[in-house]
């Protein structure tokens, strides 16, 4: 017998965790679940790594795919998203590797699909915020090595910790510092340059 | 590290500045102040860290409930396919006639094994005899499951101001325009792949000889086996089918049905309701311009460009003083704003023009 609580019978409020441990054990709605309830985040993340929506539906059917194939060795995890981004990066990592080792088609250019400028924190009062300089920004970030976006995106967007994004990202607390720095300085240099373009006086 | 040696990076990278910049309260408040307080020197790259926070923004895509769907229906085919192998499997007497010939075979079996010569013969005739039957038997089955199921149809719709790619079943891939609509049988049937298109539309077609892929637009109908091409049907507006590569064939129901083969590089562009077309070529720059984010005039007429950029943009434009000999507008524009787009056009078309939230009026010079 499983020691799986029945998930058909609870409403919305079953933990990530427990749908883990439906889907470990096989239970088919508890693995749909996990599905519905990530992949806009998985989505959104790919996007803003890779910014090629159609690469990106595929990563996240293969990972679904391989979650339900694997499913009897998936490790119990207290932090199912961070599982699951995870296993989204290790694939993007390893498709994008592939594609500029064999020099067979190169990928086009994304194609388009609706997206939206999204900035670090909506909290902030009277922030004066520069359309320019985000959507400079946001058109850079999908520029940068595949790594520096990420540390990027864990650190700033997806408010990881340091640990955390060391975990997720498989390297040392120095590298993600390090690889953080380096995305960063790009960053502001190409701030820099927007604001030298426009006339409008810097805010402070 | 101490924060007297911190560059712009350092802060930003510094959670206690992130919070005191993004969610400040009076412990980090007094913290900070106290800091520059003490180091005016850091006041630079402190300020310079703020902004660069304040901005920093990604660019998030978002997902369409058709694509979640889409995606899940993929992961579940996958899930649903050991059990459906499993179930195959066991159901292969069809019926209580092939169960008797089963029977029948077994007994031939027997008596192969006896080793008789004349059992053996029969036996193998027998056996090639009752095999055809059951293989006719299994192949007209599938034919009649696909009669009974029902036709569902699919639609996409894209309003103005947005652009959509989506992967048909097939795995043809489609790019839709704004303001346009595709409609098409789920999954398609079995002998033909047809949609229905109202707008403008990119299509690769996934090879498939036995299933040809149709796009039906009022009365043309464009054919394809394996190719890409575009097709631009707007409501009141000249049709025009593009081809990229490969071969199509356009059907045109007029009262004089006629049909028209296209080759790569070429262009057909037809006025529907005054039935006639004419063959052209076509700068490939041009008609894929739209999915490449670049909006292209060449001595494009007003009321064209009009309404190319209130689709592109989902605005309405409203223009005062429209000149009485017709102006043509030429400009090339790779993802910029309306405004900029405006702005790049106002010169040499000589217009001004207000923007009001998704209000345009565009006001040409009197002179013109």
């Amino acid at each position: 017998m499983e020691i799986v609580p029945k998930l058909n019978s609870l409403p919305q409020e079953t933990s990530p965790e427990e749908l883990w441990l439906g889907l470990k054990s096989g239970d088919k709605y508890a693995f749909e679940q996990l599905y519905r309830r990530y992949v806009r985040l998985l989505f959104q993340l790919g996007t803003s790594i890779t910014g090629d929506a159609e690469f990106v539906e595929d990563c996240i059917q293969e990972l679904f795919i391989d979650l339900w194939r694997y499913k009897k060795n998936i490790k119990p995890t207290d932090n199912v998203r961070l599982y699951l981004f995870r296993s989204l990066s290790n694939r993007i990592n390893k498709e994008k590797k592939k594609a500029s080792k064999g020099s067979e088609k190169q990928r086009q250019a994304a194609m388009f699909f609706p997206s939206r400028i999204e900035s670090v924190e909506v909290k902030i009062i009277n922030a004066q915020r520069e359309e320019a300089i985000q959507k400079k920004v946001a058109g850079i970030l999908t520029k940068l090595p595949i790594r520096q976006n990420e540390v990027i995106q864990y650190l700033f967007f997806e408010n990881l910790s340091y640990e955390e994004t060391s975990k997720l990202m498989g390297i040392n607390l120095r590298s993600v510092y390090t690889l953080a720095w380096k995305a960063l300085s790009t960053l502001r240099k190409a701030i820099l340059l927007v604001t030298a373009y426009l006339t409008t006086p810097s805010p402070w | 590290m101490s924060k007297t040696e911190y560059t712009v990076e350092d802060f930003m990278l510094d959670p206690e500045f992130k919070k005191w910049v993004l969610a400040p309260d009076e412990e980090s408040s007094a913290f900070w102040e106290g800091f520059l307080e003490k180091h005016p020197e850091k006041y630079e790259n402190m300020k310079l860290a703020r902004r660069a926070l304040i901005n920093l923004s990604r660019n998030v895509g978002e997902i369409s409930d058709s694509r979640i769907e889409g995606i899940w229906t993929e992961i579940n085919k996958f899930i649903n396919e050991p059990e459906k192998e499993q179930a195959e499997g066991k159901t292969i007497s069809i019926s209580s006639e092939s169960t008797l010939r089963s029977f029948a075979d077994r007994q031939q079996h027997i008596a192969y094994r006896s080793g008789h010569q004349f059992y053996r013969v029969a036996g193998i005739l027998f056996l090639v005899f009752s095999l055809g039957i059951l293989f006719n038997l299994l192949r007209e089955h599938p034919e009649e499951e696909a009669v009974e199921i029902p036709l569902v149809y699919e639609e996409y719709s894209v309003p103005p101001g947005v652009k959509s790619t989506l992967r048909l079943q097939d795995g043809s891939r489609v790019i839709l325009n704004s303001g346009s609509s595709l409609r098409y049988v789920k999954n398609f049937e079995a002998d033909k792949r047809e949609l229905f298109l109202i707008g403008e539309a990119y299509f690769e077609v996934a090879k498939d000889s036995l299933r040809p892929f149709v796009v039906k637009t009022g009365p043309v109908s464009t054919k394809a086996l394996g190719t890409s091409f575009n097709i631009t049907a707007y409501k009141n507006e000249p049709l025009e089918v593009s081809l990229l590569t490969g071969k199509v064939n356009v059907g045109l129901k007029f009262e004089k049905p006629q049909e028209v083969i296209l080759m790569p590089g070429e262009g057909l562009n037809v006025v529907i309701d005054r039935q006639v077309h004419n063959k052209h070529r076509i700068k490939e720059e041009k008609v894929l311009a739209w999915t490449r984010k670049t909006i292209l005039f060449e001595q494009t007429p007003v009321e064209e460009a009009i309404r190319v950029l209130e689709n592109w943009y989902g605005v309405q434009i409203e223009v005062l003083n429209r000149p009485e000999r017709g102006v043509l507008l030429s400009g090339k524009f790779v993802d910029q704003t309306l405004e900029g787009v405006l702005e790049g056009l106002s010169y040499s078309a000589r217009f001004r023009f207000k923007l009001d939230e998704d209000r345009v009026t565009v006001k040409f010079d009197k002179s013109t």
